[in-house]
């Protein structure tokens, strides 16, 4: 059982200031909604590949993007590339009554990889850092305390409420409720499941809040952190770049518009 | 002055009913130094008191706050949770809800708290170290928080309150939800507190450890401080008017001795195992062979056969000797049973397990080659946790599959039904009543289990009212579950699996947390549903309800069955019982301590031994 989605590790990319990796994933994500084109978005997608090999956090971030994006891009096929009326100019592949459109095709691709690469970015900033690093390099950006920590807290709570969706479904199911009935009487269980769910969610978070309180975190002292979160001057380079990057495609974008 | 000085409180939530009040006038003064335990039954001030001692009250929780508690001469109310964190540190009851849960070492955790009170990263770094060699867990402080066992994650939560230096230790119910080791640690650690000048408020219903580490202690009642003192004039008394409090055995037989004349009564009662056993020496001396020799043809079932508490070692000579636990031959009956108009599964279950093992994904090897049979009766699993019990229970309604061996409910065997199938035929209480509760009534919340197994209306009716019934619910039927206490949640959820009337009941850990009458209605339920013919399954750390109500006890170690017999037997082998960490009912280490040759079970059985009559 490993209940967090961070990755210790000496790679390149665990020891960049995890704000870098923030504004980078950021940025990226950014750009590829602005670039009209899917290729943009694949190049950074496969530079964002190379970026988990070099981490060494391919096991769960292949895992986590594996069981979002395959539903999600054939979805995105049956109804950009199938369904859709407005992309129905010219067939790309007919199978039967079915027929695969080109511009469907072409949209699909494009919306895929641009999720591919927010989704693929941020895993990568939150498999390889640190959390309290994340949260401590936050705050030395001027970020509020309580905004840093439930930052952090919610990219650790995931596996936490997944643990405990388990034992909720176990409980439930040596009540009766019968998670391979038909979809009317899954339907219908949800609520069973998710109920506790949510407010086992709530009173974990007020009791968090009234530990959190109880141990001074609201007390507007000068803090001192643990760890020295180290800022190079390139790194700073980089977040500039990429800020830069991001307002000179908006500009290029609302230029054209015009 | 006093350290803590609490002066005619009275709280309303603003969640109650306008007339009711969660404190009613309460005053309590307590010294710099003192170690203060506090008990009474669920929903009696307990918390709410310890709220007010921290602030939270009035700060965090709305309600109605009346009169002062002042904390070295402050009152509460001029100060902030996190400055008076500083004087007091609060430890909560679920040590994985008030660490931070978003920090990767121990040594993070510890030091969160300290980020607005040190001026130096070095500082910071020493107190935080400082705290976790205080807690004896140094060790651990690379370890990532979400790993650590429940004793290991309460201590980490007490050196994180720690690590801020306050004077005072207050610990709401910390060791309601750990197993045997991790109550032992935590209370050996709390002590060494208070030797080292720490003022400790212990909240706790499990006064058996507690108490001998006291200087005062104060059971609750309905908003007010009932009873306050030494804790054997406090103990002594609630033996004496039978309030429900969880009194330890040896106060019990103290008072006893002191009340058939054996001992003068002006004596002080014993609070210990040793004090008692001392006392009890004496009286065996006077009371001579007769008083033991007695005893053993009296109704209580002798041990058979259990001359040699070795013999338990191999199961099958304990089941043999298993004379209260009839474990017959299930293939012979189980081709006649079938399911009658009602959908109701016919009565009288059985359970095969046949060299059953289980390895999980990760490759944890849970259960290595566990065989036995189970038919009617209270079968109690103890054993440490990791032994394997939980593993195993969730084999019996098929939430796991075996590995290996193979596992049958009532000759089905479970790889061949879903688990709302066998949902019929077993009912299973998980430990944790928050996993399954989840409708606005008491009421709503039991008729979910038999309304799954698709009764008649008739039927569901007839079978909530008696689970209702059974669990004492019937006051508040109407209530939301989540308005009770753990304790009265604990037994909806129970309530919702009995009233499933399946024939084979499953039941893990019913009586943790559990105040007094808690403890004696789930020992009530249990005794029912085995009078109705059911079989009854209990992951039990309570050695005490084991002893009581257990007609054969199974111990699992390492993912084995280590021992296997009639409790007699098996709770008497101290030694092989070590091995699954497990020590045996206070009473029965009582017996052992004043050389009684068989193994005593209750309070009762030990005065019959000893012939100490009340007249």
């Amino acid at each position: 059982m490993n209940t967090s989605i961070y990755k210790p590790g000496e790679s390149v990319v665990h020891r960049l200031n995890p704000v870098t990796k923030l504004v980078v994933a950021a940025a990226v994500s950014i750009l590829v909604f602005l670039v009209p084109n899917y290729r943009f978005a694949l190049a950074i997608s496969l530079a964002l590949f190379v970026g988990v090999a070099v981490a060494g956090v391919s096991g769960i971030v292949l895992r986590l993007v594996g069981l979002a994006m395959v539903p999600f891009g054939a979805l995105l096929l049956v109804i950009q590339g199938i369904l859709n009326p407005a992309n129905h100019d010219a067939p790309f592949f007919v199978v039967g009554p079915v027929t695969l459109w080109e511009a469907g095709v072409a949209e699909t691709l494009l919306i895929f990889f641009r999720v591919l690469v927010l989704v693929l970015s941020f895993l990568l900033m939150a498999t390889t850092s640190q959390p309290q690093k994340l949260r401590i390099a936050l705050m030395e950006k001027g970020v509020p305390p309580q905004l840093a920590y439930v930052f952090i807290a919610s990219l650790q709570i995931i596996p936490q409420i997944q643990a405990r969706a388990e034992a909720i479904a176990d409980a439930q199911q040596a009540r009766g409720l019968d998670r391979e009935a038909d979809i009317r009487t899954r339907s219908k269980s949800l609520v069973a499941l998710l109920a506790p769910l949510l407010i086992g969610t709530l009173i974990v978070a007020n009791t968090r809040a009234l530990a959190l309180n109880a141990r001074g975190f609201n007390r507007r002292t000068p803090r001192v952190f643990l760890y020295e979160v180290a800022d190079p001057a390139g790194e700073r380079a980089l977040r500039w770049a990429s800020v830069l990057a991001v307002i000179g495609a908006g500009a290029w974008r609302v230029f054209r518009w015009l | 002055m006093a350290l803590i000085d609490v002066d005619d409180v009275s709280f309303r939530y603003s969640t109650q009913p306008g007339d009711e009040r969660a404190l009613r006038g309460v005053s309590y003064s307590i010294e710099e130094g003192e170690f203060v335990g506090i008990t009474g039954v669920s929903g009696a001030g307990k918390s709410t008191f310890c709220r007010t001692l921290a602030g939270q009250i009035p700060h965090f929780y709305q309600g109605e706050f009346d009169g002062t508690v002042r904390i070295d001469g402050v009152d509460t109310r001029a100060r902030s949770i996190g400055d008076l964190a500083t004087d007091v540190g609060f430890v909560f009851e679920n040590p994985y809800n008030q660490l931070t849960g978003a920090t990767s070492t121990v040594l993070e955790e510890v030091a969160f708290g300290l980020e607005t009170l040190v001026d130096s990263r070095e500082e910071m770094k020493r107190r935080a170290r400082d705290a976790l060699a205080t807690i004896g867990v140094e060790g651990l402080a690379d370890r990532d928080p979400m790993q650590l066992s429940g004793g290991q994650s309460q201590r980490v939560a007490i050196a994180s309150v720690v690590a801020m230096r306050p004077r005072i230790l207050v610990l709401q119910q910390p060791t309601a939800q750990l197993d045997p080791e991790g109550t032992e640690e935590v209370m050996e650690v709390v002590a060494q507190m208070n030797r080292e000048g720490y003022t400790v408020v212990f909240v706790s219903q499990d006064l058996e450890r507690l108490a001998p580490h006291l200087d005062r202690l104060a059971v609750f009642d309905g908003g007010r401080i009932a009873l306050d003192g030494p804790p054997r004039d406090v103990l002594g008394t609630a033996e004496a008017d039978d309030l429900p409090v969880l009194v330890p055995p040896p106060v019990r037989i103290g008072y006893r001795l002191r009340e058939s004349g054996r001992i003068p009564a002006a004596e002080p009662l014993p609070l210990t195992l040793e004090e008692c056993a001392e006392e009890l020496s004496g009286v065996v001396e006077t009371a001579s062979d007769r008083g033991v020799a007695s005893a053993v043809d009296d109704d209580v079932p002798p041990s058979p056969g259990a001359t040699s508490p070795n013999d338990a070692a191999s199961p099958q000579s304990a089941v043999d000797s298993a004379s209260t636990a009839p474990v017959t031959d299930s293939a012979a009956d189980s081709a006649c049973r079938s399911d009658d108009a009602n959908g109701r599964v016919e009565a009288r279950g059985e359970v095969v397990l046949d060299d059953l093992h289980h390895t999980y994904e990760g490759g944890v090897h849970a259960l290595r080659g566990v065989s036995f049979s189970l038919d009617d009766g209270c079968v109690c699993l103890v054993g440490q946790n990791g032994a394997g019990k939980s593993t195993l229970v969730k084999h019996l309604n098929g939430l796991l599959k075996p590995t290996e061996g193979r596992v049958a409910i009532q000759g089905v065997d479970t790889t061949e039904q879903r688990v709302a199938q066998l949902s019929r035929r077993v009912g299973l209480s998980f430990q944790n009543p928050d996993d399954q509760l989840f409708h606005s009534t008491v009421e709503e919340e039991v008729r979910y289990g038999p309304r799954n197994m698709g009764y008649s209306e008739d039927v569901i009716d007839e079978l909530t009212e008696r689970a209702i019934e059974r669990a004492g619910l019937t006051d508040v039927r109407e209530k939301n579950p989540y308005d009770l206490g753990d304790p009265w949640r604990k037994r909806v959820a129970v309530a919702s699996v009995v009233a499933m009337d399946t024939p084979i009941v499953v039941l893990d850990e019913p009586t943790g947390g559990q105040d007094a009458p808690g403890h004696d209605l789930l020992g009530d339920i249990v005794e029912a549903l085995v009078k109705d013919g059911k079989l009854v399954v209990v992951i039990a750390h309570d050695m005490d309800f084991v002893a009581e109500h257990a007609d054969r006890v199974i111990a699992l170690a390492r993912g084995t069955v280590l021992l296997d017999g009639d409790p007699a037997t098996v709770l008497s082998d101290r030694e092989t019982l070590s091995e699954a960490d497990v020590r045996p009912p206070q009473v029965t280490r009582i017996g052992t301590a004043i050389g009684l040759a068989e193994p005593v079970l209750s309070l009762d059985e030990l005065y019959r031994r000893l012939d100490v009559q009340t007249h």
